[in-house]
C-alpha cells in the first residue's frame, strides 16, 4: 500500500477513527499492529510470514543475548541474528546479481553460461527493516538499550506503518519510549500531521511524477544521445525528481506517525542548501547516514586510527551505502562518488583551513550551487539503467558529448522543470535555517491557508502519472 | 487559539480546494468535455484475474487489438450467449495498439484458465516480432497486480466515470505544458472507453474527417511494411508452432482457443494481401493450429463497414458481438 494510493486513504479512513474512539493504550497498539500488518500484506500476503519470521526471531534473540553474561554465547547469539538477517536480505536482494556477476566474470575467462533469471521477488521494504533489526540486535549486545518482553511491543516497532515501508530507519530506544507511554492524540498534532501529509503527497505526486519525471524519463533513456544541456538538465531534475519523491514520502511518513500521536525522526531537512557533501548528508536520508555513522564507520574505526584509515572508512562506508541501494554496480559507484567526495572536502578542508571568505553570503551560495552540481554528477549513476548511459551521460556533462547529441527541447516539459527547479532551490534556501516542522505553526494563518489550499488543490487536478516511490526498489 | 487557527486553516482550505476543484469541472465541462475511464496496466489485470476464476460460468477472454477492444462490447456477448442458454463471462483483455501473443502464452501457462480464449489477430500480428508486445500486461498482472492495488483501481475507476479532474489529460501540470507547448485544451476523443475495457469509435463524432482518418491509418500501415523485414511463410510456420503448444495446452484443460481474423477493408486488407497473402499464411496455419479459425471474409455476417480501414464503427459494435456469438455457437466453440 502506498501513501498516494485511493487504497490507503480509505485505510486511514477506517484505522483513524478506530484509534481515536478506543480509550485502552493495548487496545491502540493493537490495532495499530494489525493495520500495520494489513498495510504490508495488501501488497503481497506471503511476505508478511517473512516480516514475522525476522521479528520473532530477533525478538527472541535478543531476550538470549540479554539473559547471559556469557561473552561467547551474547558474541554467539549477535552473529546468529545478523547473520539470519543479512542472508535473508543477501538472498532477496543480492543473490541474482552475485550470479550475473559471476557468470559476468567467468566470461572473462573463457567459460561462459547463459544467463539465469532467478525470479526471485524483492520483499517490499526489506532493506529498511533489516537495518532497523540489526540496529536493535547490536544495541542490546552493546548494552545501550535493554530489550522489550512484549512480542507486540517489538513488532509495533518493526512493523508500524508509517516507517515500515521506505523509512526513517527507528532505533528501537527512540521508538520503544513512545509505545511505553500512552500517545495523546491532539488536534494540533492530528492538524500538523495531516498538514504534512499533504506536504509530502504534494511533493510526490506534482513534484517528482509531474514536473520533474519527464525530463529524467527523456535524458537517461538508453536510446537518447544527450548534449552538455540536456544531460546537466536530466541529472538535475532526478535529483529533484528524487527528492521530491523520497523526502516526500519521509514528510508523509512523520505526519502520519504524528496523527497517530508519534514521533519519528526527521529524514529531510533541506539537504540542496547545504555547503559540502559532508553538510549534505546531515541533510539527505538522515535516517540512513546515522546508521552508516553508528553501525559501520565508527566500528570500522572513524578516523581513530589515522587520516588515510579514516579516509578508507569514509570510502567503504560509501560503498556499502551504495550497494545497500541496490543490486547493481552503478549503485555501487554511486555511494563510491559520495565517499570520494566527502574524502576529498575533507583533505581540502584540512588543507585550506578556516578562511573568512568561506562565510560570506555570495561564496556559500556558490558553494552550495556547487555541492549541488556534485551531488547531481553522483546521481547521473543513481538514476542510469546501466553504468554506460551514466558514462554516456558524465561524458556529456564534461564537454565529451557524441556528435550526434542532442540538446534538451525548450517545451513545456523543460519550462516547467526550470520553473520547478528555481523554486525547489529557493524553498530548500529558506528552510535552511529552520529545523522541522515548528515554524509551521508559527507562520500567520492566512499563508497557512493559501499553502495548504494551493497543494490539495494541485494534488486532486494531478490524476494519471503512478510512478512508483523510487524508494520502494530498495 | 492555536487550535481555532488550525481550524480554520482546514476549513478554509477545504472550501477552496473544493471550491476549485467544483469550478475546474464546471468549466471544462462546458467545453464540452466529459468524465471517462482511463486504461492501464492495473485495469488489464483487474479483469484478468477474472480468466482464472473456476466455471461456471464459461470464463471467455477476448484477446487481441485494438479491432477486439473497439469491436466487441462484452455485454451483448453475455446477452447474446444467455439467450442460447449459456452462462458466460466475456473478459475484454484486448489492449490498443498490442498484439496479443503474450496473453495467450501466459493464459496457456495458467493452470487455472479452462475457458474460451478468443484471439483477434490477423498474419502480421502472429509474427514472432511481435509476439511480447502485451508481456508488459502479463507482467504486471503477476508481479505487480496486489489486493492494494485491486482496492486503489476499483476506486479510481469510479471517481474516473464521474470526475472530469480524474482524466490525467485534465491533470494541472499537463494543461499548463499543453499551453506552453501552444498546443492550447486536450484534444475531444472520438472513442468512448468503459470500465469492462471495451470501448468504442464514434467516427461521426463533431463531423470527424473520416477520408483523413482513413488516408492516415493506410499511410501508417504502408510505412510499417516497408520499414520491417517480413518473415518468409515458412519461418512465419514454424514459429507459429510454438503458438500450436500453449493452444494444446489450453485443449488438454478442456479450454478452447478462437483465432479470430476481424473485419477490415479498403487499402487495409489490400497492404495485408500484398504483405501477407492469406494463401501462403493464414490457410497454411489450418493445417497445424489445434483452433478454431474464423476468417471475416468466409462470413457475409462479419463483413462490416470499417470507417478507417480497420475498425469498425460505434454503431455496429452490437451487430458484429452477436454475429461473432452465433458463429462461435455455430462452430461448438460455446
Amino acid at each position: 500500500m502506498t501513501f498516494d494510493s485511493l487504497t490507503f486513504a480509505l485505510f486511514l479512513a477506517i484505522v483513524f477513527p478506530i484509534y481515536v474512539l478506543l480509550r485502552s493504550w493495548t487496545a491502540r497498539k493493537n490495532v495499530l499492529l494489525v493495520a500495520s500488518c494489513v498495510f504490508y500484506g495488501a501488497w503481497n500476503p506471503i511476505f508478511l510470514l517473512l516480516l514475522a519470521f525476522t521479528t520473532v526471531f530477533d525478538w527472541w534473540a535478543a531476550q538470549r543475548i540479554h539473559a547471559t553474561t556469557d561473552v561467547r554465547k551474547r558474541r554467539l547469539w549477535v552473529w546468529a541474528s545478523v547473520a539470519a538477517s543479512l542472508t535473508l536480505l543477501g538472498y532477496f536482494k543480492y543473490a541474482q546479481f552475485f550470479a550475473n556477476t559471476a557468470i559476468e566474470w567467468l566470461a572473462l575467462t573463457g567459460v561462459t553460461y547463459k544467463p539465469i533469471d532467478l525470479g526471485i521477488v524483492l520483499p517490499l521494504g526489506i532493506s529498511f527493516y533489516t537495518f532497523e533489526s540489526i540496529s536493535y540486535i547490536v544495541d542490546v549486545y552493546k548494552k545501550r538499550i535493554e530489550p522489550t518482553k512484549s512480542l507486540r511491543d517489538y513488532g509495533l516497532f518493526m512493523t508500524f506503518f508509517p516507517h515500515l515501508v521506505a523509512g526513517p530507519i527507528m532505533r528501537f530506544g527512540d521508538f520503544n519510549a513512545q509505545t511505553v507511554t500512552p500517545r495523546v492524540v491532539t488536534a494540533d498534532a492530528v492538524a500538523l500531521g495531516a498538514y504534512m501529509l499533504i506536504g509530502g503527497l504534494f511533493l510526490k505526486i506534482v513534484g517528482a511524477d509531474h514536473v520533474f519525471a519527464p525530463i529524467s524519463d527523456v535524458v537517461f533513456a538508453p536510446d537518447y544521445k544527450a548534449g552538455f544541456v540536456a544531460s546537466w538538465a536530466g541529472a538535475f531534475s532526478f535529483s529533484m525528481q528524487v527528492y521530491c519523491d523520497f523526502a516526500g514520502y519521509s514528510l508523509a511518513a512523520l505526519g502520519i506517525a504524528k496523527m497517530f500521536g508519534f514521533h519519528l525522526p526527521p529524514n529531510f531537512e533541506a539537504p540542496f542548501a547545504s555547503v559540502g557533501i559532508a553538510e549534505l548528508w546531515t541533510r539527505w536520508h538522515i535516517s540512513l547516514s546515522n546508521w552508516l555513522r553508528d553501525y559501520v564507520f565508527n566500528p570500522l574505526g572513524h578516523y581513530r586510527k589515522g587520516r588515510l584509515r579514516g579516509y578508507l572508512n569514509v570510502l567503504i562506508t560509501f560503498t556499502a551505502c551504495g550497494f545497500w541501494h541496490g543490486a547493481a554496480w552503478h549503485f555501487v559507484l554511486w555511494g563510491a562518488m559520495h565517499g570520494a567526495f566527502l574524502v576529498g572536502e575533507r583533505i581540502l578542508k584540512d588543507s585550506i583551513g578556516e578562511w573568512k571568505i568561506w562565510d560570506v553570503k555570495p561564496v556559500r551560495w556558490c558553494l552550495a550551487l556547487l555541492t549541488f552540481a556534485l551531488f547531481s554528477w553522483a546521481v547521473v549513476y543513481f538514476r542510469a539503467p546501466t553504468l554506460s548511459v551514466a558514462w554516456d551521460r558524465t561524458m556529456a556533462m564534461f564537454g565529451f558529448a557524441l556528435t550526434d547529441a542532442v540538446t534538451l527541447v525548450w517545451n513545456g516539459d523543460a519550462k516547467v522543470f526550470v520553473a520547478g527547479l528555481v523554486i525547489g532551490l529557493a524553498t530548500q534556501a529558506w528552510l535552511k535555517s529552520r529545523k522541522g516542522w515548528e515554524w509551521l505553526p508559527a507562520i500567520a494563518w492566512p499563508w497557512r491557508v493559501a499553502l495548504l489550499s494551493l497543494m490539495s488543490l494541485a494534488i486532486v487536478l494531478s490524476p494519471g502519472k503512478t510512478n512508483a516511490f523510487i524508494y520502494f526498489q530498495f | 487559539m492555536i487550535k481555532a487557527r488550525w481550524l480554520l486553516t482546514w476549513v478554509l482550505a477545504a472550501a477552496m480546494t473544493l471550491g476549485g476543484w467544483i469550478a475546474f469541472e464546471i468549466y471544462w465541462r462546458g467545453q464540452d468535455y466529459q468524465p471517462k475511464v482511463v486504461d492501464s496496466f492495473d485495469l488489464w489485470s483487474q479483469h484478468r484475474a477474472r480468466a482464472s476464476k473456476p466455471a461456471p460460468p464459461l470464463r471467455v477472454a477476448l484477446l487481441g487489438a485494438s479491432r477486439i477492444q473497439f469491436g466487441l462490447s462484452p455485454p451483448v456477448f453475455r446477452d447474446e450467449t444467455h439467450k442460447l442458454g449459456l452462462n458466460v463471462d466475456p473478459i475484454m483483455l484486448a489492449v490498443n495498439g498490442h498484439y496479443p501473443l503474450a496473453a495467450l502464452r501466459d493464459l496457456s501457462e495458467d493452470e487455472a484458465f479452462v475457458g474460451v480464449a478468443l484471439v483477434g489477430i490477423d498474419s502480421r500480428g502472429m509474427d514472432r516480432k511481435v509476439w511480447d508486445m502485451q508481456a508488459k500486461h502479463v507482467q504486471n498482472y503477476h508481479h505487480e497486480w496486489s489486493p492494494s492495488r485491486a482496492v486503489h483501481r476499483r476506486m479510481l475507476t469510479l471517481l474516473q466515470e464521474y470526475v472530469l479532474a480524474a482524466r490525467p489529460d485534465f491533470a494541472a501540470v499537463t494543461l499548463i505544458k499543453r499551453y506552453l507547448n501552444g498546443n492550447g485544451p486536450p484534444y475531444r476523443e472520438y472513442v468512448i472507453f468503459e470500465r469492462d475495457r471495451a470501448a468504442g469509435t464514434d467516427y461521426h463524432y463533431r463531423q470527424s474527417d473520416i477520408a483523413a482518418i482513413r488516408g492516415a491509418r493506410v499511410a501508417s500501415l504502408k510505412e510499417y511494411y516497408l520499414e520491417r523485414t517480413l518473415p518468409t511463410p515458412e519461418a512465419w510456420l514454424n514459429e507459429m508452432r510454438e503458438v500450436v503448444r500453449w493452444v494444446q495446452r489450453i485443449n488438454a484443460r478442456g479450454g478452447k482457443v478462437v483465432f479470430y481474423r476481424e473485419p477490415v477493408s479498403g487499402g487495409h486488407i489490400e497492404l495485408d494481401e500484398a504483405y501477407f497473402p492469406r494463401e501462403k499464411y493464414w490457410d497454411k496455419l489450418l493445417a497445424i493450429m489445434p483452433a478454431t479459425m474464423i476468417d471475416f471474409r468466409d462470413h457475409p455476417e462479419l463483413i462490416i463497414d470499417t470507417p478507417d480501414t480497420s475498425h469498425i464503427d460505434i454503431k455496429d459494435i452490437d451487430r458484429h458481438t452477436r454475429a461473432l456469438v452465433l458463429i462461435l455457437h455455430s462452430k461448438k466453440v460455446l
